[in-house]
């Protein structure tokens, strides 16, 4: 692990002693065992009419220093698995451990000290800042929390933190109204960094940004990981994002993780219809390619998940249960996820007929840009490298 | 950048601009200076509260006599010596009703402080614990909204004594239960602010997130719903005293009616200057705060604030 250096700043963003491991590293950092999250729809007199079932029984392992990328529609429970994970949404079965500790199960005191550990970064710039505060509030409330970097080393601090991020020190004292949405993002990310965090929830940090700025936000988040060391549970709705950044990737849908599996074999060889789908509706930057590309549009929205179908969830927007001709297993018997790959799970009845269609492959003469987009500095934002203002040398 | 009409040269603008006003409303909060409707009613209502404040703060050096003391002949038609003529017992009724905007003043602002405080507590908590909490202390505030007032008023009054600091009390406990109400609803929107959920994921506690995300919010909301229950704490204390169930000690604009009334001012040519003028003044004090509340209320609270 490389620790909090960036620059010279290493005097004020020393990494934290960490308490060992229980079992000395082996085990994976974060744990999710049938982990199920509903929420209660009651009625007009009080009485509970069913639950809304966000997440209904995912399991999924996150590895020390490793970014799994969790990937669905809107609906699909992501968003809330994410929550569930730092317990800022309460779990209602199931297992989270965060390096073997029960999140669900700590009292405040730990919970606490787990917050440091692990942090979010959240979706909408725009109402994840609290309007009234200043940058260095906002920046330095998550230091007051946690008693960290108080008196005299507050201010340089914060100044390294804003560095970190891309931002120029002397914007602490604005409000968050002066800065474009990226920026704001920027501040978001130097205040879930500020507590020198191992883990965190990216959810969905770049969906509400302009394409333009997308790219500056992933490749920034894409540094952090490898000058950190963060472990990144990094959440999105399309699969394309998803690529550039994950080792692993999730594929969920209705509260379901519907496919597991490395990156490079997701998208080389998926194994589930949805997976497929998503897949096909990724633009090829080729055209020769792009014509050839076989879409599958997948039609309606996402069921209810307070009713969600029998059996396979997916099997009333599938288009191979309509090319299979509706076979009534779909319809029955939820599906239990197998192994394809290594390392690769996928739940599907029909995983093999899946692997045989040529739906969401990838065709191309040429390979696909698989890496980090060009990183454009920010306009008035210091260069990488360059010399920090305010930190102490 | 005109000055007498020519117009200078703009100055280059810096390439990255971000100065900011450092008030750290949104924009639309912090309000340009314009003159519209809204404008003018809260005006008027600062000045007709202006106007009483200072007549209360002055009352030594504008009252012609000292209102306790029997200056004249009773019942006496106003005159040169006694502007608005004299009680039924000899004191001056201007002097009464100078001192008196004190009484009612201070009843309206006290009560109405307790109110605030009363009603900011129990809406931040029902709003931020909305389950169990927030659902047994609003059915209590729904009660509280339901049982008509004034009976209950005269009940606690009569049964708690006739004191000044009785008069407040009792208004200001029965009164929070709108400002509450309002709070509540704001408390309940902020907490599905994502910065709220980013503080709690930062670990910060239940009293960190109230003390700096939540009341600053609110209380901009609170004043305005503090300077209509003063409005409705002058009214109450009026109807009160009227009733005789007032401080029986302090002068105010309600027991000038009382006694007006009991004296049977109100049958005969005395209404005009014994009961027309403590009931203008009543009226002047609750529509100033009225007004002025209603003005702050379009600037602050944002259903309220349309087509901007």
């Amino acid at each position: 692990m490389l620790g909090y250096r960036h620059g010279g700043l290493a005097a004020v963003t020393a990494p934290v002693e960490r308490a060992a491991p229980v079992d000395g590293g082996a085990r994976d950092l974060v744990e999710v065992d049938d982990l199920k999250v509903h929420f209660p729809i009651f009625g007009s007199l009080g009485r509970r009419h069913g639950d809304v079932r966000a997440v209904d029984g995912v399991s999924l392992r996150i590895r020390r220093g490793e970014t799994f990328g969790l990937v669905g529609e809107s609906g699909s429970g992501k968003t809330t698995l994410g929550h569930a994970i730092l317990r800022l949404v309460h779990s209602t079965a199931g297992q989270i451990r965060f390096d073997g500790q029960d999140v669900a199960a700590v009292g405040a005191r730990e919970l606490r000290r787990l917050r440091r550990r692990m942090q979010i970064i959240l979706q909408d710039p725009y109402g994840s800042l609290d309007p009234y505060l200043r940058v260095e509030a906002i920046i330095g409330e998550a230091l007051d929390i946690h008693g960290l970097d108080q008196g005299p080393d507050r201010k340089p601090r914060i100044a390294a933190l804003l560095s970190l991020v891309g931002l120029d020190a002397q914007y602490a004292n604005r409000f968050p109204h002066a800065f474009s949405g990226g920026q704001r993002q920027r501040i978001g990310i130097a205040r879930a960094l500020a507590v020198r965090p191992e883990f965190i929830v990216c959810d969905e940090p770049i969906s509400a940004l302009d394409v333009s700025i997308q790219a500056q936000i992933l490749n920034l988040l894409l540094r952090l990981r490898s000058e950190l060391g963060l472990t990144y549970l990094f959440i999105a709705h399309d699969l394309s994002v998803v690529r550039h950044i994950s080792d692993r990737v999730g594929v969920m849908y209705l509260g379901t993780m519907v496919e597991v599996g490395p990156a490079v074999s997701i998208y080389a060889r998926s194994g589930h219809p949805y997976t497929r789908a998503l897949l096909s509706a990724i633009p090829v930057p080729n055209p020769g390619a792009e014509r050839r590309r076989r879409r599958v549009i997948l039609r309606g929205d996402i069921p209810s998940p307070a009713s969600p179908p029998p059996g396979c969830r997916f099997h009333t927007r599938c288009w191979l249960y309509e090319g299979l001709g509706s076979p009534e297993r779909c319809r029955t018997e939820p599906p239990i996820p197998r192994t394809i790959a290594p390392d690769h799970q996928v739940a599907c009845h029909f995983a093999d007929e899946t692997l045989a269609s040529e739906v969401g492959v990838v065709q191309s003469d040429a390979p696909v840009q698989v890496g980090p987009l060009p990183d454009v500095p920010m306009h008035g934002a210091p260069m990488p490298g360059a010399p920090m203002p305010g930190a102490p040398m | 950048m005109t000055a007498g009409g020519v117009s200078l040269p703009e100055l280059p603008e810096p390439a990255v601009r971000l100065e900011s006003t450092p008030i750290g409303a949104p924009a639309a909060a912090r309000g340009r200076l314009t003159i519209d409707g809204t404008t003018v009613i809260g005006l008027v209502g600062v000045v007709l509260v202006g106007g009483l404040i200072l007549t209360a703060i002055l009352a030594p050096f504008l009252a012609p006599y000292d209102p306790r003391e029997r200056v004249g002949i009773p019942f006496q038609r106003p005159s040169a010596l006694y502007p608005l003529g004299t009680n039924d017992i000899g004191q001056d009724l201007l002097s009464e009703l100078i001192y008196g905007a004190r009484v009612s003043l201070t009843v309206g602002i006290v009560a109405a402080t307790v109110a605030l405080i009363i009603g900011t507590t129990v809406g931040v908590l029902a709003g931020f614990y909305r389950r169990i909490v927030g659902s047994v202390l609003m059915r209590f505030v729904d009660i509280l909204l339901i049982i008509p007032f004034l009976p209950l008023l005269i009940v606690l009054a009569a049964y708690l004594g006739r004191s000044l600091l009785n008069t407040i009390l009792i208004i200001g406990v029965l009164i929070w239960a709108a400002t509450a109400r309002v709070i509540r609803s704001q408390v309940l929107s902020l907490t599905q602010r994502d910065y709220i959920r980013a503080a709690r994921a930062l670990g910060a506690s239940d009293a960190r997130i109230i003390g700096r995300h939540i009341l600053p919010r609110v209380l901009l909301l609170g004043i305005s719903q503090f300077v209509q229950a003063t409005s409705g704490a002058i009214l109450l204390e009026a109807s009160l005293s009227f009733l005789g169930l007032g401080d029986p000690l302090q002068k105010s604009w309600g027991s000038i009616l009382y006694w007006a009334q009991v004296r049977g001012a109100f049958l005969t040519d005395a209404w005009l200057w014994w009961v027309l003028p403590p009931g203008l003044l009543i009226g002047a004090a609750a529509l100033g705060f009225a007004l002025m509340g209603f003005a702050l209320e379009q600037r602050i609270n944002p259903q309220l604030r349309s087509g901007r």
